[in-house]
């Protein structure tokens, strides 16, 4: 057999697989819980066709602008904390506490000072990914060699192309892990907030369709939700290669 | 000392943040408030059975993942040919958002301890699996051969060769596991209602109890670094022999 096609048998066969044991299960059983494949698939399409504007572009524009204003965010405290140990102490502690708590709990806190609406569920989104990306970024620029320092001092290279020419580079594979945790940590983020108390997004779907018992409509805003999750960790692998081509 | 001082700085930044924005309203109680709840909270036998069922659902959670996440780490870590075929969909598995499971488990499952364990073994299985699964990678060829060679039994290579060989990795996965499974024990509960500080939280906000939402996932915080902190005990422990 070609080789690239049995490659490809090994990347396809149990994903398949599962989805087709799901379709005998769910088609034999009969059972209102299971919806069959074809059921969940045009629950999507309408679902999709008929709320797009509505459910899906808002939730994914919170999660873009939430994430990208809780990375920045992450990496500049980081950066900044990372190369001053004395601050760094200081503020870690606090920072390893503060991550320990669950994000999705810190929804009922904002949703009490800050109100149900877009503005509250951006900063969640933000806070939560800020954390994650902040630990990891302190990591990164506290473990730049020592060595480099000399070389810096050596050859009188400016602050800037410091910042830009050896920090940022050399924090990368940890602030990219960080932000790796955040992509999914804000995928649940977007879930959980428009959960309480929203009349539109991907969530808001879900719960609706949870107190109808509708059961196609629930899997598809399910599904739909783990593909956004598969296709932005795959995207964001791909961003990563290319980010760190540079060290091999 | 410096990150006892950390933490003293981020307490009186919340006092003067909470005293200028709330003046007064509750929506965002200050540190006092909040302690002066806690205080009255650890009196009450009600927050002791919260704190109990999160702890316990977590540890019921833990068995389960350990279970199934130990020996199928190790089968697939031994089969070149079981970890090819599987790859892309455990690789599928681990990076879902598993919390979005949570509706779907609440109807066809029901609010129940069974419930919360199951969305523990979703959400927390991977990390630990794909621990085990590198750990027993890293075991040194000439180990397995030797074994094969001694002929060792099944269970006896399970036993001195697999679980020592790859521990240095399962500790971490297990610690990685443990933070998991108890955000998820938490969040099950504020979503679904399953008994536990998750509960607590969504009933202290459905009542306006800010104080005591703030206590609630205080403590939640506090436990989270225990056993992560306790895990990490562990790893050290288990780690000791290697780097003497």
């Amino acid at each position: 057999m070609d080789k690239r096609l049995l490659e490809l048998a090994k990347v396809v066969t149990l994903p398949l697989a599962c989805i087709a044991l799901y379709w005998v299960a769910s088609s034999t059983t009969g059972s209102v819980f299971l919806p069959t494949p074809p059921e969940i698939g045009s629950a999507m399409v309408e679902w999709v066709q008929s709320s797009w504007q509505k459910d899906i572009v808002p939730s994914i524009r919170n999660l873009v602008v939430g994430y990208v204003i809780g990375s920045l965010a992450g990496i500049a405290l980081g950066i900044l904390l990372g190369r001053n140990p004395a601050i760094r102490w200081i503020v870690e502690p606090v920072a390893t506490f503060v991550r320990s708590i669950p994000p999705i709990a810190l929804v009922p806190i904002f949703m009490l000072s800050l109100g149900i609406g877009d503005f509250m569920r951006v900063t969640v989104i933000a806070v939560g990914v800020f954390f994650p990306v902040l630990v990891s970024a302190i990591d990164g620029a506290a473990g730049i060699e020592s060595a480099l320092d000399d070389v810096v001092a050596v050859n009188h290279i400016s602050k800037r192309d410091q910042l830009f020419d050896i920090i940022i580079p050399g924090a990368m594979p940890q602030i990219l892990t960080g932000m790796k945790t955040s992509l999914t940590i804000a995928i649940i983020l977007i879930f959980t907030s428009e959960l309480l108390g929203a009349t539109s997004g991907i969530g808001a779907f879900i719960l609706e369709s949870q107190r109808f018992f509708a059961m196609p409509s629930l899997w598809a805003g399910t599904l739909l939700l783990g593909l956004l999750g598969l296709v932005l960790s795959w995207l964001f692998e791909v961003a990563e290669t290319r980010l760190l081509a540079w060290r091999t | 000392m410096l990150g006892a001082a950390g933490f003293i700085i981020a307490v009186a930044i919340w006092a003067v943040a909470a005293m200028a924005m709330s003046g007064g309203q509750r929506a965002f109680p200050g540190p006092v408030e909040v302690a002066v709840a806690l205080g009255g909270q650890l009196g009450e036998p009600g927050f002791w059975k919260l704190l109990w069922d999160t702890t316990w659902l977590w540890f019921l959670g833990m068995l389960a993942v350990t279970a199934i996440a130990i020996p199928l780490g190790i089968l697939i870590g031994l089969n070149p040919a079981v970890r090819a075929w599987t790859r892309s969909t455990l690789d599928a598995l681990r990076s879902l958002p598993h919390v979005a499971l949570i509706p779907i488990l609440l109807i066809v499952m029901g609010t129940n301890p069974p419930m919360v364990i199951s969305m523990v073994v979703l959400g927390a299985t991977w990390p630990l699996l794909f621990q085990t699964i590198a750990g027993v990678l890293s075991i040194d060829s000439v180990t397995k051969d030797s074994a094969r060679i001694m002929h060792l039994g099944a269970w006896e290579r399970f036993r001195s060769i697999y679980i020592p060989g790859a521990m240095p990795f399962v500790v971490t996965g297990l610690r990685v596991a443990a933070a998991l499974a108890l955000i998820l024990v938490v969040v099950t509960g504020m979503l679904a209602a399953t008994p536990g500080l998750g509960l607590g939280i969504t009933q202290a906000q459905e009542g306006f109890r800010t104080e005591l939402l703030y206590a609630y996932i205080l403590v939640v915080g506090v436990l989270g670094v225990g056993l992560v902190g306790a895990f990490h005990l562990l790893e050290r422990r288990v780690l000791a022999w290697q780097n003497p």
